[in-house]
Order: structure tokens, then sequence, then C-alpha cells
């Protein structure tokens, strides 16, 4: 049934067009065979796939629609078994997989001479597949329900699609063009080398996965609930009219802040109040008024907000009565000291006795408030404290961080991997720098060396009484060596400050795309790759002839300075280049060339 | 490290050690050896508990007199604490090989120790006593024995059947340790700590059970003579004092006492009909025990207790007071006569002795009898046998002023305020009996004890604790901070962005502009400061007002947005959750705010350290509030009796409290944080010198007088420089010492000694041979110290 070399990769059990059979996904195509059949009835290439639908989760069938290119070619295949969803996951995860390797080698655009598939498109740029699939998702015939295309506009959730079909390879182009936009020097080098075609747009971006996965990471980070006291400020309108939003997250944070308008909202909505309304009576009540600027106006009597008010004001009057202090950190426990020595006879003085005054009775609601309100945005994000399993050990350990001074211990010696040398003896010379300077010049004896030192130091005699003077070229000689160290120190003037700043700029990025292709140059030298390494010595060469030899005739004609430090630049990517190339010449000529 | 000064071997359980804890125990084996007092100021966080127990205990260790170590500290936190040091320490020395018995424990309340089923769940102390005291009073226990249906504490029970010392083997135990140990063997832990005080060589609780007279005399007067006394973080240990002499009486008060009055004559008259001998032997009882606690403190084996002075054992018991029915009726007619003077609607403020002439003159209530009022009273509640002793804390209340006020007519003041506050308009009388004298309740510990040592972070001026507790310090040493990276920033903010000066000063602190500048330099730290930012306010009303006012104008909306809030309230356990709340934002996320109040609870205890706190914002100076009446009298009395200038005084105290909420931000020399003092009069020499010199010594001319902007330039600047790594070996030899560095040190200090052996003698002959010991001595510890920095 199968062709030779064809392998399944995945299986189904199916229902096409009501009749019962297996779908089978191979290397080269999607297939169906029918129930007691030999031969596929269906049989679709990779290649020849254009688009999958499947359905939603939860729906009541599990489908699979997979689009050709032919128009109007369209297959449904229903999964029937009872592990239907995982065997549809399987296929569907396979498909996604193709569709996307295409779309990434149409946008290579005709650079990449791979295959010769009909591509979606055939222009050449930065990613023009990405928008002709979408197109094809939103075309006409897009199935209704149950089969519900996951594919749509983009919109928030479109990043999380990134595993469904081929939602991924839209996703990768967003990615990519986002990237692109927000990183200048990327876009330049993207330009330089791609648009240049010097290398394929996939294999620019092969080399950055970690850039596009960060990307993505943090695409996909949720932005957690806002923590910050919410302050309503009403937008007004041009006829004096005043509007508030309504967002989540005001939502949200008034329910944070206010719980007996959270109780309320669980109470009445969608029940009794709609939810438009419920916020409505909420801006035209006693409460929001009071709690907006302390002052409750006349607003009419509104039973619900009324008693919310009530209720709130009764939690921030006074401390909570019974407080559970088993979870927190006995170091922060305050009441085992001010329970711990029984009533001093005194009362505090008045600027210590808080809420006396009329001032403290509105600020203390207000503390409680903050107190309270920062705490449930705490329990909101990490969790509620949970009381400690086991409170001995825990405790103890909170008390032993405190006391314990780490800089007072011995710090226990970081593990260090130690450096294994296999030939110290080789190591150590070539550590030792030059021998050959050092080296005896022809026809002197060492042993003569060795008698004049030695002369030398025992007929040495230490004048003390005599004034010491220092020869007059000892002095020259020092000066010269301070004068070179001087030179050496001093920063070399460079093409920034010497080059005009277009041309710097040119030859920054020349410099870039040159590293760029060496890099490609270098991972392309195992033999699968025959091809591309091929083409990336012609892309060297390239840079070398051409844009080089550009830039130094530009400089040139600046000067000799221009040039000189133009050449300095240049310098090192020039000799990889020409190392590059040599090892390409000795190289053993590609098998290609050899059936040729 | 193990290290010998002089002659003693002291074990430290660290690696190594600071420079600032190595001459701190020289001072403090100087003081020990002195047999004299030391007040000891150790910059905050460079581990003064770890030192000063180590030398302590090596100390104790050994010499064969063994003096017991009585080491005091403020909160509960903070025994636990230096309870785990302690059992970390001895922990160290058995591994060191030593092979040493050493019973130590700590002791709180009832209500944090107690196992009682259903007591434990008290939440509030009073209760917790007295509900305890109804289970275990000997005539309840007599009376469950004999058979009646009373209720008693099985675990008070268990612990009377054996022996405390056979129950308990040497260690050390924590709060948590003695409470389990409790649990294991059923006994009252609490009672069990008790018995054990005598027994323990070292004892770790707080200052009131030292200090407070009415505590002091149950548990702490039998501690042995020669003990080692120390009073940690004792920079507040002078209003200790006088709190803890010093009472309110307020209308409810003596309602209660009223009513406390008629329920004793009734049970007087009950015992009566049953003819009870129990009264009747009273008398003999009073006597007797008057005679026992003078014999007792003859024998020196006891402390004095200042609420019953000496001369008052030698006197017999007034005739009026002696039988029950009298001093009942004694009793009530004082309290009718303190009725009525807070009847009077202006203020009045008056000295004990005319306060008891007019007693006289009105009652004929005679000194006398009024002296004997607290001891009688305690004695009357044994034999009528009452429970509920919660019920007649007013009474006893009323019969402490009684005693106090006719035993000293010097240091106390009365003062009756008819309003509660300036602009109230409804009457509610409080007549304070103040202790203006300091000295008098720390009088006994200083004379019974021969070692008492007072430290903390923040003592200075050091000359100030010897004046107002009336002691002579034979060590008296503040040290200064080495440290090889700056690591923390002390700067003085004096002016907002907008260059109008801030202060709290009374005349400017409502002011919008000084309000809102306060404001940004919170939203300013708010924004460039990571994980926990601590500020605090110089007192809860004005936190009160200012976060109300801060409210309205947005700036609080502004610091949400970059850090959670959370507030100190007047509710200790609320504060708890809010405090607990802050730790755990600063663990995760973007970190908190936590405002507080300079003088309130969390400014005392409550560490800041690492990242729960990178900031500290002093908001103004935290003066206290100079129009009290009290306050006055003890400036008055300070200035008459010591010589100390009123306005050295509030500075003084004003600056302590500034100093130690500040230095609560550092713990060890690797942590780093911003001490920022937000005020105007900071920038002044005469405020400044006040401050600590390890906090004084740091504060550049560069970062005094800066405003908003400036402050967050350098802070900014600060805070990543400090963020880097850093080197250990950077720091050794300089601000931290190993054993070597130490042995080093100390030869270093010896060939110095020999050669100034020729100055040594000189002095003998100029000043004697004791002085001149004295101050080779001197040269030995501090001079030869301060050459390190």
């Amino acid at each position: 049934m199968w062709e030779a070399g064809e392998t399944v990769a995945a299986q189904g059990v199916t229902v096409y067009r009501k009749r019962p059979g297996f779908l089978y996904f191979t290397n080269r195509r999607l297939a169906w065979v029918p129930e007691g059949g030999l031969a596929p009835t269906v049989s679709v290439k990779h290649d020849e796939i254009k688009v999958q639908y499947v359905s939603q989760e939860g729906a009541t069938s599990t489908t699979l629609r997979v689009a050709e290119f032919k128009p109007d070619v369209k297959h449904t295949f229903q999964f029937t078994s009872s592990s239907a969803i995982q065997e549809r996951e399987a296929i569907k995860d396979l498909i996604s997989h193709i569709i996307h390797d295409r779309l990434l080698r149409a946008s290579a655009g005709g650079a990449s001479s791979a295959n010769g598939t009909p591509g979606p498109s055939g222009g050449s740029g930065a990613s023009p597949g990405a928008s002709s699939v979408m197109s094809d998702a939103s075309a006409p015939g897009t199935p209704k329900a149950p089969l519900q295309a996951r594919m749509g506009g983009l919109g928030p959730a479109g990043l999380r699609r990134g595993v469904n079909g081929a939602g991924s390879v839209d996703v990768e182009m967003q990615t990519r063009r986002a990237l692109l936009a927000q990183n200048r020097e990327l876009s330049l080098l993207h330009t330089e080398l791609v648009v240049g075609k010097h290398i394929s747009e996939n294999e620019f971006w092969e080399t950055r996965k970690s850039l596009l996965r960060n990307k993505a990471a943090i695409d996909q980070q949720q932005k957690g609930q806002s923590s910050a006291w919410l302050d309503l400020k009403p937008q007004t309108g041009e006829s004096n009219d005043v509007k508030y939003v309504m967002t989540p997250q005001v939502i949200h944070s008034v329910c944070q802040q206010y719980p007996s308008i959270k109780r309320a909202y669980d109470q009445f909505v969608p029940d009794k109040l709609s939810e438009a309304e419920f916020w409505k009576r909420y801006f035209q009540s006693r409460f929001f008024h009071r709690s907006r600027s302390g002052r409750g106006a006349n607003e009419p009597d509104d039973e619900i907000f009324d008693k919310a008010l009530e209720e709130d004001e009764e939690e921030t009057k006074s401390a909570p009565k019974r407080i559970k202090l088993d979870h927190i950190n006995r170091l922060v426990d305050l009441s085992t000291t001010e329970e711990d020595h029984l009533e001093s006879y005194l009362t505090p003085d008045g600027t210590m006795n808080a809420g006396k005054t009329k001032e403290s009775k509105e600020a203390m609601p207000l503390i409680r408030r903050f107190n309270r309100y920062a705490q449930r945005v705490l329990n909101s994000t990490i969790g509620p404290k949970r009381p400690f399993t086991g409170p001995e050990s825990l405790d103890m350990s909170g008390v032993e961080r405190a006391i314990v001074m780490e800089d007072l211990q011995e710090q226990k010696e970081s593990s260090k991997i130690v450096l294994n040398i296999q030939d110290t003896r080789r190591y150590f010379e070539s550590q030792g720098g030059d021998m050959k300077s050092s080296k005896i010049p022809d026809g002197v004896d060492p042993e003569d060396i060795l008698k004049h030192f030695y002369r030398d130091y025992t007929s040495h005699e230490v004048v003390l009484n005599k004034p010491f003077v220092i020869p007059e070229n000892t002095f020259d000689m020092l000066m010269r060596n301070v004068k070179s160290n001087r030179a050496k120190l001093l920063p070399p003037k460079d093409g920034s400050q010497l080059l005009p700043p277009h041309l710097y700029q040119e030859a920054l990025s020349c410099h870039a795309a040159g590293n760029e292709i060496l890099r490609h140059f270098w991972a392309s030298t195992s033999m699968d790759k025959a091809a591309k390494h091929l083409r990336m010595i012609e892309s060297l060469k390239k840079i070398r002839d051409e844009n080089v030899k550009s830039l130094m005739i530009q400089a040139s004609s600046l000067g000799t300075d221009c040039l000189d430090s133009m050449k300095m630049m240049l310098k090192p990517m020039l000799n990889s280049i020409q190392k590059a190339l040599k090892h390409a010449d000795s190289r053993p000529k590609p098998p290609v060339r050899k059936l040729a | 490290m193990l290290f010998h000064i002089d002659d003693l071997p002291v074990y430290f359980p660290y690696d190594r050690i600071y420079p600032e804890q190595y001459a701190y125990m020289c001072s403090l084996k100087q003081t020990l050896d002195a047999q004299g007092h030391g007040v000891l100021e150790m910059p905050s966080g460079t581990g003064k508990t770890v030192s000063l127990l180590s030398l302590i205990v090596s100390y104790q260790q050994h010499y064969p007199e063994k003096r017991k170590l009585i080491y005091c500290s403020r909160t509960v936190p903070e025994i636990e604490k230096a309870l785990a040091e302690l059992k970390r320490l001895v922990e160290y020395r058995k591994s060191c090989g030593l092979n040493e018995t050493i019973l130590g424990l700590g002791l709180t309340s009832r209500r944090n120790l107690c196992l009682h089923p259903s007591v434990s769940k008290e939440k509030k102390g009073k209760v917790v006593d007295a509900r305890c005291h109804n289970l275990t009073a000997p005539w309840v226990r007599e009376a469950a024995q004999a058979g009646q249906d009373i209720e008693t504490c099985s675990f008070y029970e268990e612990l009377e059947r054996g022996d405390v010392r056979e129950l308990v083997p040497d260690a050390i135990y924590t709060l948590d340790d003695i409470k389990e140990l409790g649990k294991a063997k059923k006994t009252c832990p609490y009672y069990m700590a008790r018995r054990l005080l005598s027994h323990a060589n070292v004892i770790i609780y707080s200052y009131h059970y030292m200090l407070d007279p009415k505590i002091a005399d149950l548990i702490s007067k039998e501690l042995s003579k020669d003990s080692i006394v120390v009073f940690d973080e004792a920079h507040n240990i002078d209003n200790v004092c006088i709190d803890s002499l010093s009472l309110d009486i307020m209308r409810p008060t003596l309602e209660a006492s009223s009513k406390s009055i008629a329920q004793l004559s009734e049970r007087i008259e009950t015992m009566k009909q049953q003819g009870s001998e129990k009264l009747k032997n009273e008398y003999e009882k009073l006597v007797q025990g008057l005679q026992d606690t003078l014999a007792a403190r003859d024998e020196e084996s006891i402390m004095a207790n200042p609420a019953l002075p000496d001369d008052l054992l030698h006197e017999a018991v007034p005739g009026n007071i002696r039988k029950a029915e009298h001093f009942v009726a004694f009793l009530k007619r004082f309290n009718e006569y303190l009725k009525t003077r807070l009847r009077v609607l202006n203020v009045t403020a008056e000295t004990p002795s005319s306060f008891l002439r007019h007693l006289k003159e009105i009652t004929f209530i005679e000194r006398k009898p009024l002296q004997f009022c607290a001891e009688r009273l305690s004695l009357l509640t044994r034999t009528l046998e009452l429970n509920n002793l919660d019920d007649l804390a007013s009474l006893q209340r009323v019969a402490a002023l009684a005693t106090l006020v006719a035993t000293y007519d010097k240091g106390f003041m009365l003062v009756l305020e008819p309003y509660e506050s300036e602009n109230a308009t409804v009457p509610n009388p409080i007549l304070r009996f103040a202790c203006l004298d300091a000295s008098i309740a720390i009088k006994p510990v200083f004379e019974r004890f021969s070692s008492v040592i007072i430290t903390s972070g923040t003592l200075s001026p050091l000359d100030m604790y010897p004046k107002i507790l009336d002691f002579k310090a034979t060590v008296q040493e503040s040290y200064p901070m080495t440290l090889t990276r700056n690591c923390f920033l002390p700067m003085v903010i004096t002016r907002g962005s907008d260059q109008v000066a801030i202060s709290s000063k009374f005349e400017v602190r409502n002011d919008p502009a000084v309000v809102r500048n306060f404001g940004n330099i919170l939203i300013e730290f708010g924004k460039i400061v990571p994980d926990g930012i601590v500020a605090f306010f110089p007192s809860y009303l004005y936190m009160e007002s200012i976060i109300a006012m801060w409210h309205e104008m947005g700036i609080l909306t502004e610091a949400w947005k970059t850090k959670l809030i959370f507030v100190e309230t007047p509710d200790s356990a609320e504060t708890s959750i809010a405090l607990d709340n802050y730790r755990r934002a600063c663990e995760n996320g973007r970190g908190a705010i936590l405002l507080a109040v300079a003088r309130g609870k969390v400014s005392e205890g409550i560490d800041f350290d690492h990242h729960y706190g990178r900031a500290v914002v002093m908001f103004g100076i935290p003066y206290q509030y100079t129009e009290s009446r009290i306050l006055k009298a003890r400036l008055e009395f300070l200035r008459d009796e010591h010589r100390v200038r009123e306005n050295d005084f509030l500075t003084f105290d004003a600056l302590r409290h500034a100093a130690q909420c500040l230095g609560r931000v550092l713990r060890g020399k690797t942590d780093y944080g911003l001490m920022v003092f937000a005020d105007r009069r900071y920038a002044r020499q005469d405020k400044r010198s006040k401050l600590p010199k390890w906090i004084n010594q740091y504060i550049t001319d560069t970062s005094v007088n800066l405003s908003t902007d400036m402050g967050i330039a350098i802070a900014k600047k600060f805070l990543r420089s400090m963020a880097q790594p850093l080197e250990t070996q950077a720091q050794l030899g300089v601000s931290l010492w190993t054993l070597d560095d130490v042995l080093a040190r100390q030869k270093a200090q010896k060939e110095k000694l020999e050669r100034v052996g020729g100055v040594h003698q000189q002095l003998q002959q100029q000043y004697g041979a004791v002085e001149a010991q004295r101050m080779m001595q001197a040269r030995a510890s501090g001079d030869v110290y301060m050459e390190v920095d």
C-alpha cells in the first residue's frame, strides 16, 4: 500500500464521507484508507496541503479538515476512537510542522532553490508568507461551527495559538518582524544579508533561535494585575458629561479594594442586575462618592450600596477582634511582647494615642484599608499564607536565619573545575615567552658569558663615600621607554573619529555582515550542507571583492588617514575571510562537483 | 574560634570576628574583673549579643564562682533570638570538646507559655494570669485535695508532684523548648521556668522582670548577688524605669475599685459569720511577713523593692489598718477622696507632700498607714482567698498609688488633667502620678548586683545614662564601625526639590509644601530602592494626619504604583499581620513600604535587615510631645538634680529614637542600606553630635545638606555600587579578623605595653598604683583598638 521508503508517522481511526477508515500521516503524504481497503482513497502530498483546521477542544466531535492548494478541495476527517483527541493532535502537529517549514522556505524567496514547490508567494522579502496565509484563513468557505477555524486575525490570543496549526508560522513571522522593528542593528544586518541575498531568511534566523525564543517568551508573559491603588478618574467628554470606563482591570481593583462591593457584585450580578446596571448604580451611589472624596454628598438612597457602605465602614472602623497570629513569623509577632508585660499603669501621651482625634478617625479606616488591600494583592499573586505544618522546625529556622551572621563564617570554597593539562611541559614552555629571542648568538661560548658575569659579580665594589652618578644615557633610555609606554597608553585614533559617520556605519555593517557569513560558512563545513557551503564561499568572495573594495575606495578619497583606519577596522575580518577561503580551497571538492 | 583575653579563654562560635566585637569583649571583661558597672555602645547589627554571650559564658565557666548571667532584653522576639544565640554558642562550646553543664532558659508571661487547653486559648495576658491564678491558688488546690469539686490545672499539679531539678536536664531552653519540654512531661512550663531561675546559669527575660517592682518582687528578688546583669537594647531604659513607678488614675479606675472594696467587705462579713480563724491570724502574718523580708534584706539574700522601702519594715503596722474591716474602710475613704479630686476641672500639679497635706486636712488619713497599703492589700486578698484577681486590678492600682505617694516626696509629681486634649470639651480627668527620677526603680539593681552592663546600639552621649540612672560606670565605651566598604549611607535631606525646607517642627509640619515634600521623598525613594522601605514618623498623630493629607494630594496613589503600602496601627495584632505581609512582599516582587512610628511598637525590636529594609527614612525629628506637663516636670527635675539642660535632654531623647529606627537597617557588614534623615534640623551640629559615633562617622559633608533630587542621585549611585558582589578577602584584616589577626593584634598590644612599661612606672609615681593600673588598662583596651581604623 505504501511506496518505497514511505513510513507512517501517525495514524488515527476516522470517518471520512461517512465511511469508517484509517487516516495515516507518512513522511510523504496524508493518506486515508477505508476500512478493509487496500489502497488509500485520499492521498494528499505534504506540499499540497495548504492549511488545516481543527475543531475546538470540547466540541462534540473531533475533526480535522485539510485544504489542498487545488481550489476548493477539502477533506474532513472525524476521529472516532476513544483516544480521538490524541490521535488528532499528533497528526495536526505533524501537519503544522510541514506547513511551517514550507512557509519558512517560501519566505526565503527565490534564493532557496531546494525544492520546486509552488510557494504561496513568489516574492522575496522579510515575511510575505505570513500575510498570504492569513488571507487564506479568512477566505470564503471557511468552515463554520462545529468546525471552527482556530486561525484568525491578530488578537491578544493569537500568541497562545502558537502550537496550533499554521498559527505557529504566523506567530514566528510576527516575532521576527517585531524583533527586526525593535533592533535596528539586527534589521540592518538583515537587510544586508537577506535582502542582499547572501543567505536565506531561514539561515539568518537559524543562528538566532534564542532571540526568537526570548521574544516569544516575553510576548507570552501575561501581565499581572496592577497592584496600584485605584484612582478612578472620569473622562470628561465634550459636552461636560462625565464618563467612567470600566475595564476588567478596574473592576478587579475595585473588588480588591472594597470587599463589600465584591460581595454585592457576586450577589446581584448577573441574576438580579446586569453588569452595566450594577456599575452605573455604583457610580451614582453614596459609597462611590464617599470613598473617592471622603464626603458623602446628597446621593439618593441605594439599598445595595448603602448596605455595602455600612459593611465597609464597620470593617474598617476598628481593629478586628479576633486575629489569628499562629501562622505569622514569631519574630514579627508584636503581641507576644505586649502581653509579656502586664499593664503598665500608664496611658500614652496625646501624640502617641492613636485613633482619638477627629483627623485620626478619618485616617484609621484608610490605614486599615491600605493594609488589607495590600494583603489581598499579595494573596492574589502569591497565594494566601498557609499555616506552617511543622511549627517548630520552620519557626526555628526563621530565628536561626535572623541570628547567624554569614560573613563571620568561613566561606566554603566554591567547587572549581581544575584545569587539567595533559602535556604540562609544552604548556609552560608556551607560557615562557619566545625562547628564540633569548638565544645565545652564534660564536659566543656560553661559558664565557657565565665567566663574565661571575667576574663582574665578584669584583663589584660598593663605594659608599662617593656620590653615585647616573650616566646620561641611562636617563635617555628611561625617557624613551617612558615615552613609548605613554604612547601605547593613549587611545589610538580609530575610525569612529576619523571617518564620516555614514561611512563608519557602512563599515560597521559590512563588518557585521562579513562575520555573519563567516559564521554560516564555518557552520556549513559538514558534507550535507555542501550547497550552502558553496553559496557562502561566493558570498565571502563577494564581500571581499565588492563591499570591502567600495569602502576602501570611498575611504581613500578622504585621505590616507581614513584609508588607514578603514584598513585597520576591516583587517581582522579580511584575514578571517582569507583563512576561510583558504580552507575552502584545501578542502576536498564536494561530491556534487564530482557527480557533475 | 578560641582566643585568650588576658588569661581568659574565649570561645567564639564563628570562624571570624569583627574588630568591634573583639574590643567590646575586652571592655566587657574589664568591667567584670573590676566588679563594676559598664555602659557600652556598639554599632547596630555587628553581633553585639553573640559577643556578649560568648564572653560572659566563657567568663562564667572559667572562674570557680560561676557568676550567674541575667540577660534582660526588650521584646519577646529579641529574647527569643538571644536564647537561640545562646543555644548555638553552647553547642559550639560542646563541639570544641568542653565538658560542662550549663542551664540556660528564658522566661516570658503565662500568655506565651501556657499549655492548659482552654486557658492557653486566651489572647490577653491579663486574662490568662487571672484564670491561671484561679486554678493554681493554694486554697483552690487545698480545696480540690480535700475532695471538693473544683477545677485545677493538671500541668501545675504535675509540677508540684516532682522536683524541678530532676525533671529538667541541664541544657539551653528557648521559649519553644521549654514549652515542648512542658508538653512532653505534662508539666506547666511557666512555673517550671520560674522555679528553675534560681538554679540557672543564664537567664534571659524582659527587663520588666528586673525593673518593675510588682514583677521583680515575685521573680527576681532572690537571684544571687554576684550575678552579672546585662540590659541589652537599653537605650530606653530610663523610660522603662519611670513607667514602672508611674501610674494613672481615671474615673473608671475609681469606680472599679469602689466595687472591689464593696466585694471585700462583703467577703469579710461572710468570713466573720463563718467564724474563720484566718482573719484573726492575719495580723500576725503581716507582721511576720514584714519581719521575714527585713531579715532577708539584712542578710542580703533578696533584692530591695522600691515600693517597700527598708524603713517601712522597721516600723510597726499602724493600728487603724490592722483589722481587715478597718483597712477596707480606710481604703474606701482614700478612694472617695480621689474621686473628689477628679471632680476638679482645672489643671493642678503638686508634689507628693502637698498632696498628703491636703489629704490629711480633708480625711485625716496619715502618711504611715498609706505606706502600708499595697502590702496590706495583697495580704488581705490572700487571706480572703479571692479568685479573679483581674477584677482587683483597679484597687491594687489605688493601693500602689497610696504606698508610693506616701513613700517618696522627691522625684515624683502628681498632675491632674481634667481634659484629655486641649480642644476636648467633655471632661475625662486623669490623675497622673508620675515618676520623674529614673534612678529610683533601678537603684535596687545597682545596689544588689556587682556588675550591671548597659548596652545598646544607640547610647550616645554616653555620660547621660550614669547621670540619669545615678550610678558610677567603671567602663564607658563607644565603638566606631570599621568598614571596608561604606555599607550604609546616612544622608540628611533638608529641603525638597523645590528648595522648600522640610521639618517636622510644630509650626510648619502641616504646611502643604512640607507635607508634599515629605511625600515626594517617599515616592522618589519608592522608585529607586529595591525591596523594602521603612518610613518612620515622629508620632502616631502626625502619621495619621500626614497619611490623610497624602491621600488627598494623590501622593499615596503615586507611591502605590511602585510598592505596596503597609501601615502600623495602634493594635498590635493588626500590626503584626501587616508586618508579616510586608516581609512577604519584600520576599516576592517589587517590595513594599512600611509606614511606622518612631516610638511605636515596630521601632522596637523589629529588624529590617537585608531586603526587609534597603532604606529607612526618618521623617522629622521624633521629639516627645513637649507640651506634656509630665515631661515638663521631668525636664525641670533633670535640670535641678542632674544639671541636664532641657534642650539637651529633649534632643538626646529624640535622636536616640531616630538612631534606633535607622540602625535597624543593618545586620552584618555584608548587608547594606540607606539611612535618610529628612529634616532641616539634622543638618545642625548640635543634633548630629548626639547621634552614635558609628553613624556620625559616616555622615560626610556632601551628604549633610541635600535636596530631594540630590539625595536621590546619591542614593542611586550608592545602591548600584552596593549591589556589586563583595569580596570577603578585601575585608579580612580590616573589618573582619581571623584568628591570626586577633593573635597579631594581641602581640602588638603586648609589645606596646612593654614599651610603655616605663611610662607605667612614671604614672605610678604620679598617681599611685591603683590609678596607674586603671589608666594602663584603659590604654590597653580602648586606645590600642582605636588605632585599628
